[in-house]
């Protein structure tokens, strides 16, 4: 069988129930507005999920994947999911989905070398995805807590400083001479 | 936009699958992270509210009171009895679903409890079970619900995860405010003693001290002593503001944060340039040391109080009229509350411009005119020598503050004053700014920490649209006329953006600004190189 044009012909079909597999982890009452929404400023949420699909699908394909192209296509989608109400692995677990869709899509030629050897590289290139996934929604969430910590710690400190309440360090320390060499640290017994 | 769909697409987007539960029947979740922290009793206490023990949102048990459902339907029954529109909003939804999708939380979370017609059902159940025929005959399929502990747990959790800022009621036919509806369950839920601390601490503080932080009068003086200092340095020229002048002719109210946070304290130092170029007779306050009013986030009677304190001062100091600072939602209180809660400002004169003549009509009766407005006048008659070019690091967009803009219409001011004051501005596109601008995703008393998630979420489409100018034209500065933008937005933008920083625009007009006797600016008011080469 010849893969290349069939996954051409069927591209849209594909890519669709990869969305579709995505929509759905949202409630049943959004998911009308997520998937039929097209304005990308109305509706960035369901615009994002489509784009970083529809790139994501380009790369899975491939024979092999362009990691630069990856990560780019998998920021938006996780920098997201990383801030909805999902658990680590209920935000991720949408990049598994495109193996049974593509399994079930080829279904009656599973016997086909090519194919059989297709979807092993699927496969592995969603496993591949996973990784990258994985770290940045691992910098996403980092990134949240040092909003929170820096949000706490920077509320007040300018007015700490600026009424002498706090002294730091300044950047630039003045250099100047002990007048005392006997100022300067003993080490041992005298 | 309009998409036309061809039948085929149109059949294959139908969805029939029925939602698994009906909206009432699906539990509120409160995981760490999704509520935020109730306030402490001192603060209810020093406000004269219902003060509540220690308790947590994520508690099975919120320990209310035992009479809690007849306080609740009292103090409803007594709102709709006061307010009118209350009643209205509560009888008039069709339920026609076009607020539903223009809600930043709901578009952000996909949580139907989100769209501005079911926050309103959450209050409307039960409206109608207590105090509608049918509602009492007919119970749920008349869209009535008993009131019952889980009820009120979710009030807490949606009425405050809406900021207040009005986007749905600019596209409902029947002009239903959802903000209001908000504020009368809040209020509601202030019977009870559920308040949150990051509204209630600011308030209690500045009916205390006079603002948000605590800030005592010397700190507060010291501070802004601190800015002329460092204005001092940039431009070469000395600024003595005064403070607590009787007989000024203005007295200048901004909210605090522009005068202890980054970045609003630039905006101050643009500010106090300004008055000082163009000779203005003012004078500061540290009593009426605070512009912001979350007050408005509480209820009706403390935001009247706050109010009044800032016009008290006034009348103390004996000042014609009040100048105010960028600030949001205090002018929503200004514009739209405070003539029926504390009346006309009479004691006041109609604020005309020292400079160029210009009368306020439009702040006939309140005395208190907007800064932006202000300095457009100036610029619109020439009293202002500005370079914009000191500016031309930045590629600007603005952030339509959603009071400002939805409260009391000032979309073209501040939009000519950037123009004027940099050579690089771009908007947004057209369903995200103006009229239809999307909140920060932090008003209303949400600009806590603690839910940086929901507020990330939440300001998703404000980003959405900053990203978009940024990729098409570098843009990399948002600017805002509102204090808890200028603390909301940079979060934000480190998240979705972070190649664009935030600003107010009194912080461009000081960079622009050419005074007289000033030495050659080689520094911009944040104290770093004018120009990116010289970096």
């Amino acid at each position: 069988m010849d893969l290349q044009p069939y996954l051409e012909e069927n591209r849209r079909k594909l890519v669709e129930r990869w969305i579709d597999a995505v929509i759905t982890t949202y409630p049943p009452d959004s998911v009308g507005f997520f998937k039929n929404t097209r304005d990308k400023f109305a509706n960035p949420v369901g615009s994002t999920i489509k784009r970083s699909i529809d790139l994501l699908f380009t790369e899975v394909i491939k024979e092999k994947m362009d990691m630069a192209a990856v990560q780019e296509a998998m920021d938006p989608i996780v920098r997201l999911r990383a801030v909805q109400e999902f658990s680590p692995s209920q935000a991720l677990s949408f990049l598994f989905s495109i193996k049974p869709i593509l399994q079930k899509s080829l279904e009656k030629n599973l016997s086909d070398p090519a194919v059989d050897r297709f979807l092993r590289d699927v496969a592995v290139h969603t496993d591949e995805l996973m990784l990258t996934a994985i770290d940045i929604y691992s910098k996403c969430r980092e990134t949240v807590f040092l909003l929170r910590i820096n949000q706490a710690k920077e509320s007040v400190k300018k007015l700490l400083i600026k009424n002498n309440l706090i002294c730091e360090i300044p950047d630039a320390l003045p250099v100047h001479k002990p007048e005392n060499e006997t100022c300067a640290p003993k080490m041992g017994r005298s | 936009m309009v998409d036309i769909l061809k039948p085929e697409e149109m059949f294959n987007s139908i969805d029939y699958a029925l939602p698994k539960k009906p909206w009432e029947d699906v539990p509120t979740d409160f995981s760490e992270g999704t509520f935020c922290y109730p306030t402490k009793k001192k603060n209810q206490e020093y406000l004269s509210l219902v003060a509540k023990d220690e308790w947590s949102p994520a508690d099975e048990d919120w320990k209310l009171p035992p009479n809690w459902q007849e306080i609740i339907h009292e103090g409803f029954k007594e709102r709709l009895e006061k307010y009118r529109s209350l009643k209205v909003f509560m009888d008039i939804c069709v339920r026609c679903g076009a607020c539903a999708d223009k809600c930043h939380f709901f578009i952000g979370t996909g949580d139907p409890k989100n769209m501005p017609v079911v926050r309103a059902e959450l209050l409307r159940s039960i409206y109608r079970n207590d105090f509608t025929i049918a509602g009492k005959i007919l119970g749920s399929i008349a869209g009535a619900r008993k009131l019952t502990p889980a009820v009120i747990k979710e009030w807490f959790a949606y009425f405050y995860q809406c900021s207040e800022c009005r986007r749905c009621s600019v596209y409902c036919p029947y002009g239903i405010d959802t903000a209001e509806i908000t504020m009368m369950g809040r209020e509601l839920l202030s019977l009870l003693g559920l308040n949150i601390n990051w509204i209630l601490e600011p308030v209690a503080n500045c009916f205390r001290t006079g603002n948000h932080l605590g800030i005592q009068p010397h700190a507060f003086k010291e501070m802004i002593e601190f800015f002329c200092d460092d204005i001092e340095e940039i431009t070469g020229v000395k600024i003595n503001p005064s403070f607590n002048r009787k007989g000024a002719e203005i007295l200048f109210v901004t909210p605090s944060g522009d005068v202890f946070a980054d970045p609003g304290t630039y905006t101050m130092m643009g500010y106090l340039m300004l008055f000082e170029h163009i000779g203005l007779d003012y004078t500061l306050s540290t009593y009426a040391s605070e512009g912001g009013n979350f007050g408005l986030f509480t209820s009706s009677d403390v935001m009247k109080r706050l109010n009044g304190k800032m016009y008290q001062e006034a009348k103390r100091l004996g000042v014609k009229w009040i100048l105010g600072g960028e600030c949001g939602h205090m002018w929503r209180v200004i514009n739209q509350y405070m003539e029926t809660m504390n009346g006309p400002a009479d004691f006041l004169e109609v604020p005309k411009s020292p400079l160029t003549g210009t009368v306020f009509k439009n702040a006939a009766s309140t005395k208190m005119v907007h800064i932006a407005e202000f300095t457009a006048d100036l610029i619109k008659h020439n009293k202002l020598k500005l370079d914009p070019s000191r500016n031309d690091k930045f590629k600007v967009t603005f952030h339509d503050s959603c009071n400002p803009s939805r409260a009391m219409g000032l979309l073209d001011e501040p939009r000519y004053v950037l123009k004027n004051v940099c050579n690089h501005f771009y908007d947004m596109p057209e369903n995200t700014i103006r009229e239809q601008t999307f909140c920060c995703g932090s008003g209303a008393g949400l600009n806590t920490e603690e839910i940086m998630d929901l507020r990330m979420r939440g300001g998703l489409p404000r980003a959405n649209a900053v990203k978009h100018v940024h990729d098409k034209y570098g843009v990399n500065m948002l600017a805002c006329i509102c204090a808890i933008d200028r603390a909301a937005l940079p979060p934000l933008m480190n998240y979705w953006v972070p190649e664009v920083g935030v600003t107010g625009i009194h912080e461009l007009v000081g960079n622009a600004l050419v005074m007289d006797g000033e030495i050659e600016r080689t520094i911009d008011l944040r104290q770093e190189p004018l120009k990116e080469e010289e970096e």
